[in-house]
């Protein structure tokens, strides 16, 4: 169990910063995911952790000492560091047989061939692939071949790990399950874990915190529930959405002596503005309301009523609505319980209420404030 | 205190200190040489006072570039020697691509019968020295009407067969075009393989029929890349020398390499230089070309998915005229010229074809006066078993060495992609690719047959041809060595890394592991191409250092044809056996 500390990490390639000042505490046994679009630096940080990068300037600190520092000239070997890595492809040495590949990281510790044969049997027992020793690369299946490489990695006994896209080469149902066994795999041992994914799914279902990044630059880094229910601004609200976010462009009005954020083309649909600092009248605003935050029902009876259905799309316990203010010009998505949803037809007449959702200014798209939660 | 950030990442990446290393070595075996003898054609060599009175060697002079280029023997020295050359070069290309290219249709895309064998045998004529079908040629038709003793169609027929299709253009054409048929036959037979037939299907599936397909679907498709066939081809054909040499020495029927080689011979080396600087020129420009078009032709879909097994196109009623015309060249021009060599090396008097006149005299006889001056067989005399052990031990050491070479040179390239030197290195390991055999030989010959700074002169030593023969096939291993290193990801070395596995180890028990199958078949490649080599040794050669090509030159030229058609076999017997245990490896012929 350790700590892992950057301090103003900055990496470039050619000119174009992959890292751009990353600062990141990541306390003991804590399991964080670095989540973001391709190119957003989180691969790149997770291999100036690994130290097959040497980053350009700043420091990591494992444990409170130095992995790699510019102040101070230090960077230790990747050997060095005691952290152990699973990649996107495994990287199983395909010339050698899954005794050897989960072996060969061992022999550095001179154990007795006894030892060595004893331990390798037993994290294969541990990753359900117990008596496949002999077995080589090519003749497993890649959820196999995922487990293989943990093993390698677990049998090695590092203090950190590490992950770059483990489960990105696997088919939907064995992500699922091998998610589940990470997971577990983490309850178990609590080494501290730096995973990284571009699947906001995946991040949620695992992490303690989630970081999300772009453009080499942290957006936001919390909890899984503070970043998917509170977006600290638009780009990570709409990576997080799943299936996809409402954003709608809103401006302030006063009304009744409360101040609210009126829906452009919205046929009077607004949302409350509470606790938002106090903004000019007509200054551009942007509501992110989730599918599941909108509420449809046949005819009046919600806030605004000229909302048409367009499309309905039934996922099995869940429908998609997608849906038309009378302008033409309001696109609305809503996602309703099964049950709720079965009449609802196209060109059929609905009323619309959003119950929950942020605020964002709409240049910078900063939060500014949240409704309904 | 020594810097531990830059220390620390020259002992982890050690493949940038040899990349440099390397760089430097060839710059000075390639780069400089190559400037020097530039430098030198504007030189008075040795040969100045002979040629001009009062000339002092070492004095400036244009002399040289005048005399090829401008001077009244510019004709007959350089003019209709490049001049025959061109003809020479484009008419094996276009015989070589021509047959090559329907061959490859047929073995890839229709149902002739046999195509593994075809496929097999028809790859021969490249293994084996590519003067082969030339000797094989001159026994067939050669007169005694122009001197020596008759070939076959004289014996057979009686017939005084022309001076000019037993020598000169039409059968250095012929005989090169053979031997590049297998050349251009792999390259076609790849693009074809690699065009995607859904292509074609979807044109099938709008009515077009099976020719039609050919014609306006795979052809324009195939075509850049046959282009660039045609190029390679053609750059290969301005540099051969052993067949032009065979068959137009005789003649006095000069090419550029074979001026190159007199001239050099000759020791007038400042005109030897401007010619192969020119060769090495007009090579360098058909190869960037092709690299120009190779640039474009990625644009092309071409290369891209395999597609499903096609359905073969059925060649119905021509199905076994076909085959019999495909049989018959494999026939004529890959299993006769070996068996009339063989034939020729047992017969006891040259020129008579009876059964009576066989003996086993030039393979095994003691000297006998009366035959061939009193030369004893070959497999009697010292001197021919000094050349096979010179000729195995040079092919050896040359495998092994730019095998070696050849991977490390491949791991820092890919590894330090996108660096500079990367590239740098690529390039400069692919440039003696582009100078054709003889220039290396002539060039080595200068460069080293004096001392050079701290290199003492190495002429007449088995290092000199070591390293010619080095570096002249390096290209072969290092773009093996690029292409299977390039295929090992760098995660399974990252991994090692990771566990805190050191340089060495991980390249011995990951890199090596995983590039050899690719690399040893790059090592036997060159086994075989050093063990055939004549071009590229033959002004090296000494009588300390013969070789078996080198013997087969000097007895032929002796008129001991029966000794220069036993080694000859001995030589193809060797390649082949090579060529089976590369088969057995599954390794790939590269070309």
């Amino acid at each position: 169990m350790s700590t892992i500390v950057f301090r103003n990490l900055s990496k470039g390639f050619s000119g174009v910063k992959a890292v751009d000042g990353l600062n990141l505490t990541i306390g003991e046994g804590e399991f964080v995911t670095l989540l973001g679009p391709s190119g957003c630096g989180k691969t790149t940080t997770l291999r100036c952790l690994s130290g097959l990068e040497d980053p350009d300037g700043g420091e990591i600190l494992v444990d409170g000492s130095p992995v790699f520092s510019s102040e101070r000239r230090v960077n230790l070997p990747p050997g060095d560091r005691k952290l152990g890595l699973v990649f996107q492809n495994y990287a199983l040495w395909p010339h050698m047989n899954v005794g050897q590949n989960i072996g060969f990281g061992l022999r550095r510790r001179n154990l007795a061939r006894g030892e060595l044969e004893r331990r390798v049997g037993e994290i294969l027992c541990a990753v359900g692939l117990a008596g496949m020793e002999a077995r080589y690369p090519h003749e497993l299946s890649g959820g196999q071949q995922q487990r293989v490489a943990v093993a390698r990695m677990v049998v090695a006994e590092p203090r950190i790990f590490l992950f770059d896209e483990p489960l990105s080469n696997l088919d939907a149902k064995l992500r699922m399950k091998l998610r589940s066994e990470i997971k577990r795999l983490h309850l178990d041992l609590r080494a501290t874990t730096v995973y990284v994914t571009h699947d906001q799914v995946e991040a949620m279902a695992l992490s303690d915190r989630i970081v999300v990044m772009k453009d080499g630059r942290i957006q936001q880094a919390g909890t899984p529930h503070e970043v998917y229910h509170f977006p600290a601004n638009l780009f990570v609200a709409d990576f997080m959405g799943n299936p996809q976010s409402n954003f709608l462009e809103a401006a302030p009005e006063e009304s009744g002596g409360r101040r609210w954020a009126v829906i452009r083309g919205g046929e009077g649909l607004r949302v409350p503005m509470e606790g938002a600092p106090s903004l000019e009248d007509g200054c551009p605003l942007v509501v992110n309301v989730r599918p599941e935050d909108v509420a449809i029902r046949r005819g009046d009876g919600l806030d605004a009523v000229r909302f048409r259905v367009f499309t309905t799309q039934p996922m099995g316990s869940e429908i998609l609505v997608h849906l038309k203010g009378a302008g033409g010009r309001l696109e609305l998505l809503g996602k309703i319980p099964e049950e709720q949803g079965l009449d609802l037809r196209p060109e059929m007449d609905v009323s619309v209420r959003l119950q929950r959702g942020n605020l964002y200014e709409a240049a910078g798209g900063r939060l500014l404030a949240s409704f309904g939660s | 205190m020594a810097d531990r950030l830059v220390l620390g990442r020259l002992f982890r990446r050690p493949e940038r200190a040899w990349g440099a290393g390397l760089i430097a070595v060839l710059v000075v075996l390639v780069v400089i040489p190559l400037a020097i003898i530039a430098v030198d054609t504007f030189r008075f060599d040795e040969s100045g006072p002979r040629m001009v009175p009062g000339a002092v060697p070492g004095q400036w002079t244009p002399f040289y570039w005048i005399r090829v280029l401008a001077g009244g023997f510019a004709r007959s020295i350089f003019y209709e020697p490049a001049l025959h050359s061109l003809l020479v070069a484009l008419g094996m290309t276009v015989v070589s691509l021509g047959l090559g290219s329907i061959l490859a249709w047929l073995a890839v895309r229709s149902d002739l019968p046999w195509k593994g064998f075809f496929s097999t045998v028809l790859i021969i004529p490249y293994i084996v020295p590519s003067w082969t079908v030339a000797l094989a040629w001159i026994t067939v038709f050669k007169s005694a009407r122009f001197g020596g003793t008759p070939g076959l169609l004289n014996y057979l027929l009686g017939v005084d067969v022309p001076e000019w299709v037993a020598y000169g253009p039409l059968p250095m054409i012929i005989a090169l075009g053979v031997h590049y048929v297998p050349y251009t036959f792999v390259l076609v037979r790849g693009v074809l393989a690699n065009v995607d037939s859904r292509l074609e299907e979807s044109a099938e599936l709008l009515g077009a029929g099976r020719f039609e397909v050919l014609r306006r679907i795979t052809l324009p498709m195939a075509l850049p890349a046959i282009g660039s066939a045609f190029i390679l081809t053609f750059s290969k054909g301005l540099g051969e020398f052993a067949t032009q040499a065979f068959l137009g020495l005789p003649l006095r029927y000069y090419t550029l390499s074979t001026r190159i080689y007199s001239a050099l011979n000759n020791r007038i080396f400042g005109e030897g230089y401007v010619m192969t600087l020119i060769l090495i020129l007009s090579t360098a420009l058909m190869v960037w070309m092709n690299q120009a078009m190779q640039g474009t032709r990625k644009r092309f879909v071409t290369m891209e998915g395999k597609g499903s097994r096609k359905k073969p196109v059925a060649l119905r009623g021509w199905r076994w005229p076909v085959t019999v015309l495909v049989s018959l060249f494999v026939l004529l021009f890959v299993f006769l010229p070996l068996l009339l060599l063989a034939w020729q090396s047992l017969m006891r008097v040259d020129g008579r074809y009876g059964l009576d006149n066989l003996t086993l005299h030039y393979w095994f006889g003691d000297s006998n006066p009366v035959l061939a001056a009193g030369q004893p067989g070959i497999f009697r005399s010292p001197t021919v078993w000094a050349a096979i052990r010179n000729s195995l031990l040079l092919a050896a050491v040359t495998a092994a060495v730019s095998g070696a070479v050849g991977l490390l040179l491949g791991y820092s390239v890919v590894r330090n992609r996108g660096r500079p030197s990367s590239r740098i290195l690529e390039g400069l390991s692919f440039a003696p690719y582009m100078i054709p055999g003889i220039a290396f030989s002539g060039i080595f010959l200068t460069m080293f047959a004096r001392r050079w700074g701290p290199i003492p002169s190495l002429y007449g030593t088995f290092a000199l041809l070591a390293l010619t023969c080095i570096t002249k096939y390096l290209p072969y291993s290092s773009s093996s060595g690029i292409a299977a290193v390039h295929q090992i990801d760098g995660s399974l070395e990252e991994v090692g890394m990771i566990h805190g596995i050191g340089w060495m180890r991980r390249f011995t028990g990951i890199v090596m592991p995983l590039a050899r199958s690719g690399i040893l078949s790059a090592v036997l490649l060159t086994f075989i191409t050093t063990m055939r080599a004549l071009d590229v040794v033959v002004l090296l050669v000494t009588p300390k250092t013969v070789l078996m090509t080198s013997m087969i030159f000097r007895y032929q030229s002796q008129d001991f044809t029966q000794h220069a058609y036993a080694v000859m076999l001995v030589i193809v017997f060797l390649v082949l056996a090579c060529q089976g245990i590369l088969n057995r490896l599954g390794g790939k012929m590269e070309l």
